[in-house]
């Protein structure tokens, strides 16, 4: 065992609190942020042990308040963590997506100032990219940020914004050049969410839960030097970040909660023999959704591992198009194999847990369309790798 | 321990050239004509059956890493030639072979005067099953029962022998010793069965170490059949991929309409969670990890997934002459299909999955 990995054992094994090496439940989801909650109070110690060390972000400079780790140390801390079935310290949009770009696009100013919070888990960041008339069609948006001298001057809508009710901040992309072409006149611009003139109004999901929002600008005034790269440079960091999005989204499953084996509901469904899932059918078919969703994290960590020495590339849109195609189909079995029992809405005559994976079962849905739809990835693939014409 | 990213990279490339000049795909039926020894030898010559075999036992140490990666590009042109077997008879002789057997033969098949065989399977669905018998006698063994579809079984010096004696068993055997039937398969492929009538071996010709080796044999003759067929897929997807940048109908080229594209990068997605499976199950050979046989199982039955599909689609994207003997796309499908059941296909490797998992 190499040095690294013995010393990143060690360290595990002193600070990882039991309660944080079971299955996470949704509300114990640690996001961070102003208005930060830890239910479990061991959350905190948890991340605030890993911040010590700069692992909530272990690949960013130290500089930044990151781990300074290159790419093989970086894979060996998350098998550690895997080992231990340590939970992630921290989930955030601000590490998957914005602190990224930042290193690669931020001035040396940005990055001091806004990649230390995110580290600390102290900055909930949300996406402001779709809108009502821009989704698919990115680089259609039309929320316009005016020069005013001192400021930029924003106005507009964006719809679909994950957690704008509950983040600090939000990055979003604006028109600053309504006349040029369309993919030449937008911007990547960091707003301060308490800024006056900026409502967020939550929307309800089929999932009855409501994650996203829309999310208003009205006369809303920013600084200056909240922009992020070039005026009028906004796309090619866009773009940027949504490979980013695609990777670690996948990376953390969608966020889903899998601590219930599909094998087990199968034995639950139609019972055992010898310890066996009794109808052969179905055991074939639960164990192909397991190897594919194995290979799928397989491919999800060999595109991690781009990612980590710098190249992020092909493989995202691989990994996005399949990690939903898994976690959805994931969903499916659930419900077909709780019957009756996997479509309660509510109330006492449903088992809490059949009632949890109905709701996940819905939110899956959502997986091939955010962060760019699943027919987009494929347009990526065939046109970005596979180089076919237009 | 294995070969590094860089040296890795010069093999493949070294290898690709190679093969494509060498031993390149072609159209038409039949076994390939311009197939023989010679290249067999060359190749041997270049050290490729010695890839996985440590340099402290005289190979070229780049480990299954290594071998894998050679694999792959003999897949690419679906060249039939016997490196997935010396390859890995030499890895497993060299790690688990009497002294005498590492001081006879080794060399031999690391040299690649002496062709090896895998004579494990009993039937294409049938990877794992067992019914050849190992029974002792005289101080040695005697060996009784059939392997079907051994490649290149016909032409083997030497066969490595599944059987079952007070446990699964794995033997060397002389080529000269057992009866051959050469198969007509319909990829056109060197396959015989072979059969065991009473063949003694001594007791030397046993290989021995922990575990289940015939488990463990099967499970890298899976890998590598993994890898090979990885490197099939890969390339029929770029035969493809170059067909519809070229083909036009509708005064277009037939690569731009987006059912085709769609088409096109869903064999990528499924092409790379393949290899995603068989990168990670070389790497657990060549670490010994105890979860060897369940990613061996994954990275077939993965490998089996994409190259149905992408040889399906080859043929069906070609048109017409997809479906000519003019074309090399028949050979694909027909390799492809040799390939999946071969080791066992995917029902049964989903079952065996199953089993190892508990459920
Ligand atoms: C759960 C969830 C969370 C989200 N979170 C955020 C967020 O935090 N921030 C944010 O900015 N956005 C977010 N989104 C929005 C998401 O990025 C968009 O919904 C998505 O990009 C699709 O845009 P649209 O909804 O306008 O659909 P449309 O673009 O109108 O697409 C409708 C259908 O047409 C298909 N289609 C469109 N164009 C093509 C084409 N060229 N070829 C083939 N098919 C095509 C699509 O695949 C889709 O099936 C989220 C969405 C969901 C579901």
């Amino acid at each position: 065992m190499s040095d690294f990995r013995a010393e990143v054992r060690e360290w595990i094994a002193a600070n990882l609190p039991d309660s944080i090496r079971t299955p996470m439940p949704e509300e114990e989801i640690p996001w961070g942020g102003r208005n930060a909650s830890f239910p479990n109070p061991q959350s905190r110690q948890w991340l605030e042990a890993m911040i010590a060390k700069g692992w909530t972000a272990p690949t960013w400079p130290a500089a930044y308040g990151g781990g300074g780790l290159d790419a093989a140390q970086a894979m060996i801390l998350q098998e550690e963590l895997e080992r231990a079935n340590a939970r992630p310290a921290l989930f955030s949009f601000g590490l998957w997506m914005l602190g990224p770009v930042l290193l690669e696009y931020g001035t040396e100013e940005q990055k001091q100032r806004f990649l230390p919070p995110i580290v600390r888990g102290e900055i909930r960041w949300c996406q402001g990219y779709s809108e009502p008339g821009a989704g698919s069609d990115l680089a259609s948006l039309r929320t316009r940020a005016e020069d005013k001298g001192g400021h930029w001057l924003v106005n507009g809508q964006k719809v679909w914004t994950t957690y704008a009710d509950k983040a600090d901040w939000i990055f979003a992309l604006v028109r600053t050049d309504p006349a040029a072409p369309k993919h030449q006149g937008i911007s990547f611009l960091l707003i301060d969410l308490r800024t006056p003139g900026v409502s967020v109004r939550p929307i309800e999901l089929i999932s009855g839960s409501s994650p996203f929002c829309e999310t208003f600008f009205d006369d809303v005034k920013v600084p200056k030097e909240n922009m992020v790269g070039p005026l009028n440079g906004g796309w090619t960091i866009a773009k940027k970040l949504l490979q980013y999005e695609r990777q670690n989204v996948s990376a953390v499953g969608f966020g889903g909660d899998r601590s219930v084996r599909i094998e087990d509901l199968a034995k639950q469904a139609v019972g055992e023999v010898d310890g066996r899932i009794a109808d052969g059918a179905l055991r074939n078919r639960i164990a192909r959704h397991n190897l594919y969703d194995r290979a799928v994290d397989l491919t999800t960590r060999r595109s991690q591992i781009d990612t980590d020495s710098g190249s992020v590339g092909a493989l995202t849109s691989v990994v996005k198009y399949a990690s939903a195609k898994a976690n959805q189909a994931r969903g499916e079995l659930a419900v077909e194999l709780l019957g009756l029992d996997g479509l309660g809405w509510s109330g006492g005559n449903f088992d809490p847990r059949d009632l949890a994976e109905t709701r996940k079962w819905l939110r899956s849905k959502g997986n091939s369309i955010e962060g760019g739809t699943s027919e987009i990835n494929l347009n990526v693939i065939s046109k970005r790798v596979l180089g076919l014409p237009d | 321990m294995t070969v590094s990213a860089d040296d890795l990279q010069m093999l493949e490339d070294t290898a690709r050239l190679w093969v494509r000049e060498n031993a390149p795909a072609r159209a038409g039926l039949g076994r390939d004509p311009a197939l023989g020894p010679a290249q067999w030898r060359a190749a041997a010559e270049m050290g490729w059956a010695a890839a996985a075999v440590p340099e402290e036992a005289g190979g070229a140490g780049f480990g299954f890493t290594g071998l894998g990666a050679l694999l792959g590009e003999i897949g690419r042109e679906i060249a039939d030639m016997p490196l997935l077997a010396n390859g890995i008879a030499a890895a497993l002789v060299a790690r688990h072979g009497s002294d005498k057997a590492r001081a006879d033969i080794l060399p031999g098949l690391l040299g690649g005067q002496l062709r090896a065989a895998l004579a494990i399977g009993e039937g294409a669905h049938h990877g794992s099953a067992l019914a050849t018998t190992a029974r002792q006698q005289d101080g040695g063994w005697v060996l009784e029962g059939r392997k079907s579809w051994v490649a290149g079984g016909a032409d083997a010096d030497v066969l490595l022998v599944a059987a079952r004696g007070d446990r699964p068993m794995l033997f060397l055997a002389d080529g000269k010793a057992v009866k051959v039937e050469a198969i007509d398969s319909v990829d056109g492929r060197a396959f015989a069965h072979v059969l065991l009538d009473g063949v003694a071996v001594a007791e030397d010709a046993l290989l021995v170490g922990n575990g289940d080796l015939v488990a463990h044999a099967t499970g890298l003759a899976r890998i590598g059949l993994a890898a090979e067929m990885v490197g099939a897929g890969e390339r029929a997807l770029e035969i493809i991929v170059d067909y519809l940048k070229t083909r036009e109908q509708f005064g277009r080229k037939i690569g731009s309409f987006q059912a085709l594209q769609h088409r096109a990068a869903l064999m990528l997605v499924d092409l790379e969670l393949a290899r995603s499976c068989v990168q990670a199950a070389l790497a657990a050979a060549d670490e010994e990890r105890e979860d060897l046989e369940e990613l061996a199982i994954l990275a077939k039955y993965m490998a089996g997934e994409a190259i149905h599909l992408i040889s399906t689609e080859m043929v069906q994207m070609h048109g017409g002459i997809g479906m000519t003997a003019e074309h090399v796309a028949g050979n694909y499908i027909k390799w492809a299909r040799v390939s999946e059941a071969l080791l066992g296909g995917n029902a049964l490797l989903a079952e065996r999955y199953a089993t190892i998992r508990g459920y």
